[in-house]
């Protein structure tokens, strides 16, 4: 069944003086555990379309099921809802709250899911031994590497046991050696059944997916499958 | 309480921003709450005053002296008709009559001392709620009083000490039954004892009374009705050339209703209306200022927060969430700095008791003033947060790391109208200032500095009244002979120059009189006073032309005098000039009312030419200009009539103002030792009358001050997050070529150039206050481009000093660590 249903999804993006047509009519299915990478040049609405498969905005028309649920007009109270424990994201720069710890910074989308305080916590270690980063549960943002910021926020993304992970160039401030670390986590989430759109410019991180859409200039130009 | 976690941590993270903000606030807010606090006591007079609403005071307007006073009920009756006397009666529900006696002399404990005395009828206690230790129901007793807690404590006495003692006002003892305590904040009439009206003969000056009145009562229209009874013509009541006019005023109104007859002793509070206006409008700049300044800085620090709201939006914060959060963020802050703010209330309180001239209880007020901050200011510092929050897309608070230009610019532009605020409080502290020396340091015609009011002995008709006499027989027998002995002596003391008798101890003339001259039917309202030759010397006014005429003397019969008692008159040259007259040659004048009213009829109403003239003199408030007076003369025997109850004007020799004193405190003992003396230097006099305008412009100068401190402060917080901002900017300007000078041009200039404009916006604004404050002065010190420059020049030169560490560490960056971090 899927997951991610999207048809003829469209985005403009309007100013007094230009129209930007960021999404063309983009048709989409993601099925349930599926890996699907998005690629395409830099400007082509990947992650326009990545925010809005996240609810983090809304399509211009055109219609979103997800999970059998037509989200595309959902109010913002709505929206916030759905994201609840259902969406984890993982963001090319992180975005760890510099002024929150490891473990809190962890434990942000429990608190507004409204879980009991014991109950956060086991997530909360259980996150941590699975990226290992047990050892740095006090430490801050800045105290830590780009690889175990990257970690800390694949841990916020996974703690609420999301059934979708949206990752935008989860990699692309990373080395190479923790980009592989940080795509070999992503794998083995995909493995356990989670659900994972990403969105990257590395072709060799499009390898990890069960399937590469390519997009160019708002519209899908192709779709391959590994 | 992870909200209160959150809000604590954010902000001692932001620690510069924390601090800043925090002063910034704490400083307005004690502005505000020492400003309020003051107002509320001025507007709100008479606390214990029951029902206030329904309390009336008949104040009379009319010519002469006392131009206008409370009277009683008894007194208005008197000018009305029997039809007039039963509307009065019909309207007034109840009446309470008071006789306020300032400043006498009493003795406790055996010792003297002076107090302000209130006789008042036992209905005293239906108007006022007082607080009582002891009998509350004495003021229906005899010779019994009540003495307030605070002039007991003045004395050394406790409540118990005092209690059942018998007090002495001269012929008079009365045993104190009650202690009373004053309300908190103002009261219009606040007598140290209260005494039964009874106890007073029953015909007496300085009388009034409150009234009652029925519900619904209309002032407005009952002044109307009261004008067609009797010899009126609306509210004006006729007598002979003089006219009357009865207004019927709300009690605490008559708080605000200044009286130009100014008493230095009186005992009766009046309130400065303009400077109350004056304080409101600084109270609203500053309080402008502080939030306008708190909402700025916050909104530099909402902009560091974006990234962080976004990022909780994003894992599922809800509005609620939003609010609770943004609410106790701001609250802990504004809690802060409203408990900064009371310390700083606290630790200013004898500096502001020295300025504003009164201690300020905490009453009530305080509680409501601090909950309102705590209820309004949250809000209204987080409504834009809040907005953006709940509608802004939060993936746009990720992609926009830091302050968009657009909202740096808003930034800049709102701290622009914080220093137009402070460049007016500026300018407008440095005129007042320069108004205030203006009106202290011109010459005002007559030497002040030298000149001793004194008054050895008073005695008024209280004092005269014993054994159901009054006083102008024993006590002026009594007091006559020791007067003599005491001018005899005081010839005597080496340090005096002159001296004479005055009835006036206020400024040399407060009289007014209707004048006609030219022979005509013209008439004009002038300064009188009747005074000896012996007076112009003591005041040093000098006879510029013609002579002194032959002083009036009572003593020869007027009709011996052929009819007129009077050979002429003397004026100053203002007045000459009012009346017409280019010369003293063929100028006559004649007063509208009678000199002498005697059995056999009026006299003193004949035309008579004016002898000589003086030169100019400011008589009141310099902003009035020099008044024109007119001088009658009488010989110095005549001013013995007034001995018991005037002053002696003296005037020492030039810097003998101390050996004066030891004198004069010699001669009190030697010859009155049982009474207080008053003493008053002309100069303390002349210097009470501008007790406001030094008030308005210290008030002007210190708040001008803080709005400086406060802009300096949103200055230093918003440069530094803007410099900061802009740090990769300069790195690369730096790798560039650009010179230290080269990046403070360009870090300054805005600010410079926001100055600016905010310093040409303030100059029609203060311009326009400054011309419309001294529309009705005859004269007020000029508003020179030279204080508008002098204004900015410190304005400019406090905020470069705020600005240039950071333009300094901006231009110390290193270029390459910079432009890898940033």
């Amino acid at each position: 069944m899927a997951l991610i249903q999207i048809t003829n999804l469209q985005k403009v993006f309007r100013t007094e003086l230009v129209e930007t047509v960021a999404l063309n009519n983009v048709s989409l299915t993601v099925e349930k555990g599926e890996f699907v990478a998005i690629m395409g040049p830099s400007g082509c609405g990947k992650s326009t379309l990545l925010n809005i498969l996240g609810l983090l905005d809304t399509p211009t028309s055109g219609e979103y099921l997800l999970d059998g649920v037509d989200v595309s007009q959902c109010s913002e109270s709505e929206r916030t809802d759905i994201r609840k424990g259902t969406l984890g994201f993982v963001f090319q720069a992180f975005n760890l709250i510099e002024d929150l710890n490891v473990e809190e910074n962890i434990e942000l989308p429990l608190l507004y899911m409204g879980l009991p305080k014991a109950e956060r916590q086991r997530r909360i270690q259980d996150a941590m031994e699975r990226m290992n980063i047990g050892h740095r549960a006090k430490h801050f943002p800045a105290q830590l590497s780009g690889g175990q910021q990257q970690r800390v926020a694949i841990a916020r993304a996974v703690v609420c046991q999301p059934s979708l992970i949206l990752a935008d160039e989860p990699t692309g401030n990373l080395d190479s050696k923790n980009g592989h670390e940080v795509m070999e986590l992503l794998s083995e989430l995909h493995k356990e059944g989670t659900t994972i759109v990403m969105v990257t410019h590395s072709q060799k991180d499009a390898t990890y997916a069960d399937r590469i859409v390519n997009l160019f200039d708002g519209q899908v130009v192709e779709k391959v499958e590994l | 309480m992870h909200s209160l976690k959150s809000a604590l941590r954010f902000l001692s993270r932001q620690k510069v921003f924390t601090a800043i903000n925090g002063m910034g606030l704490a400083l307005c807010l004690a502005c505000c709450i020492i400003l309020s606090r003051y107002l509320y006591c001025q507007f709100t007079p008479d606390r214990h005053l029951i029902d206030p609403e329904t309390c009336y005071v008949i104040y009379r307007h009319g010519d002469g002296p006392r131009g206008k006073q409370a009277i009683s009920i008894r007194d208005a009756k008197n000018h009305y008709n029997d039809e007039g006397k039963n509307y009065l009666d019909q309207l007034v529900a109840d009446y309470c009559n008071l006789y306020e006696f300032p400043d006498t002399d009493v003795q406790l404990g055996g010792k003297n001392w002076t107090g302000n005395l209130l006789y008042a009828d036992s209905t005293l206690t239906h108007f006022w709620h007082y607080d009582i230790e002891g009998d509350a129901k004495a003021l229906t007793h005899k010779d019994v009083c009540w003495v307030s807690a605070d002039y007991i404590a003045r004395l050394g006495l406790t409540p118990e000490e005092a209690l059942d003692t018998t007090l002495s006002i001269k012929f008079n003892h009365f045993r104190i039954v009650g202690i009373f305590h004053h309300p908190d904040g103002e009261e219009i009439v606040n007598p140290d004892i209260i005494i039964p009206s009874h106890s007073l003969p029953p015909v007496l000056r300085n009388n009034f009374s409150i009234i009652r009145v029925h519900p619904g009562f209309d002032a407005e229209e009952a002044m109307e009705r009261l004008s067609t009874f009797g010899e009126t013509e609306r509210h004006h009541i006729i007598y002979s050339d003089n006219f009357i006019k009865h207004e019927i005023v709300p009690w605490r109104k008559s708080y605000m209703y200044y009286d130009d007859y100014t008493d230095v002793f009186k005992m009766h509070h009046y309130c400065n209306a303009t400077l109350c206006w004056i304080l409101a409008g600084v109270l609203l700049l500053i309080f402008a200022v502080g939030i306008i300044n708190f909402i700025n800085l916050n909104l530099v620090l909402w902009q560091r927060r974006q990234h962080e709201a976004g990022v909780r939006r994003i894992f599922g914060r809800q509005k609620r969430q939003i609010c609770l959060d943004l609410w106790i963020e701001h609250l802990v802050l504004i809690a802060a700095a409203i408990l900064l703010a009371w310390l700083i209330v606290q630790l200013s309180t004898p500096y502001v008791v020295t300025m504003l001239g009164d201690s300020i209880a905490g009453t009530r007020f305080d509680l409501l003033l601090t909950s309102g901050f705590l209820l309004l200011l949250p809000p209204l510092a987080m409504a834009y947060p809040l907005y953006r929050q709940l509608h802004a897309n939060p993936i746009s608070f990720l992609q926009q790391r830091g302050g968009s230009i657009q909202s740096l610019r808003t930034r800049t532009l709102i701290l622009g109208f914080q220093y137009f605020i402070t460049l007016t409080l500026m300018v407008l502290s440095l005129w007042m200032r320069s108004h205030l020396d203006f009106l202290l340091n011109q010459p005002i015609g007559f030497d002040a500095n030298r000149v001793l009011l004194s008054r050895p002995a008073c005695l008024s008709e209280l004092y005269g009244w014993k054994n159901g006499k009054t006083f102008l027989d024993d006590n002026r027998e009594e007091l006559t002979p020791l007067l003599e002995q005491y001018a005899e002596k005081l010839s005597q003391i080496p340090s005096v120059e002159s001296f004479c008798f005055t009835t006036n101890y206020e400024l040399p003339i407060t009289d007014n009189n209707e004048f006609y001259y030219n022979g005509q039917d013209e008439k004009r309202t002038l300064n009188s006073i009747t005074v000896s030759e012996s007076w112009f010397q003591v005041f040093g006014i000098q006879l510029q032309e013609g002579t002194m005429p032959i002083p009036l003397d009572f003593s020869i019969a007027p009709d011996k005098r052929g009819g007129n008692i009077l050979n002429g008159w003397v004026v100053n040259r203002s007045a000459l000039h009012v009346l017409g007259y280019e010369s003293l040659d063929s100028a006559i004048i004649r007063r509208s009312t009678p000199i002498l009213y005697t059995a056999s009829g009026q006299y003193g109403l004949e035309f008579a030419p004016i002898q000589g003239l003086v030169g100019d003199h400011y008589s009141s408030h310099r902003t009035l200009g020099i008044s024109p007076c007119i001088y009658c003369i009488e010989t110095e025997e005549e001013q013995k009539y007034w001995r018991e109850d005037s002053y002696i004007a003296i005037r020492c020799h030039d810097g003998q103002q101390r050996q004066l004193m030891t004198e004069m405190e010699k001669l009190q003992k030697e010859i009155f030792p049982s009474y207080t003396p008053v003493y008053q230097w002309m100069s303390d006099i002349v210097d009470e009358q501008y007790k406001s305008d030094r008030m308005i412009a210290d008030v002007y100068t210190l708040f001008a001050a803080i709005a400086i401190i406060i802009c300096c402060l949103g200055l230093l917080g918003l440069s530094f997050y803007d410099i900061r901002q802009r740090y990769r900017e300069i790195a690369i300007r730096k790798a560039h070529g650009a010179h230290r000078q080269d990046l403070y041009l360009r870090l300054g200039r805005k600010y410079i150039a926001v100055l600016l404009v905010a310093f040409v916006l303030s100059i029609p604004v203060t311009y326009l206050f400054i011309h419309s404050y001294t529309e009705t002065f005859v004269e007020s010190a000029p508003l020179t481009p030279f204080m508008y420059v002098k204004a900015f020049a410190i304005v400019l030169l406090i905020s470069l000093l705020t600005l240039i560490y950071q333009l300094e560490r901006a231009a110390r960056i290193n270029v390459a660590t910079t432009i890898k971090t940033d």
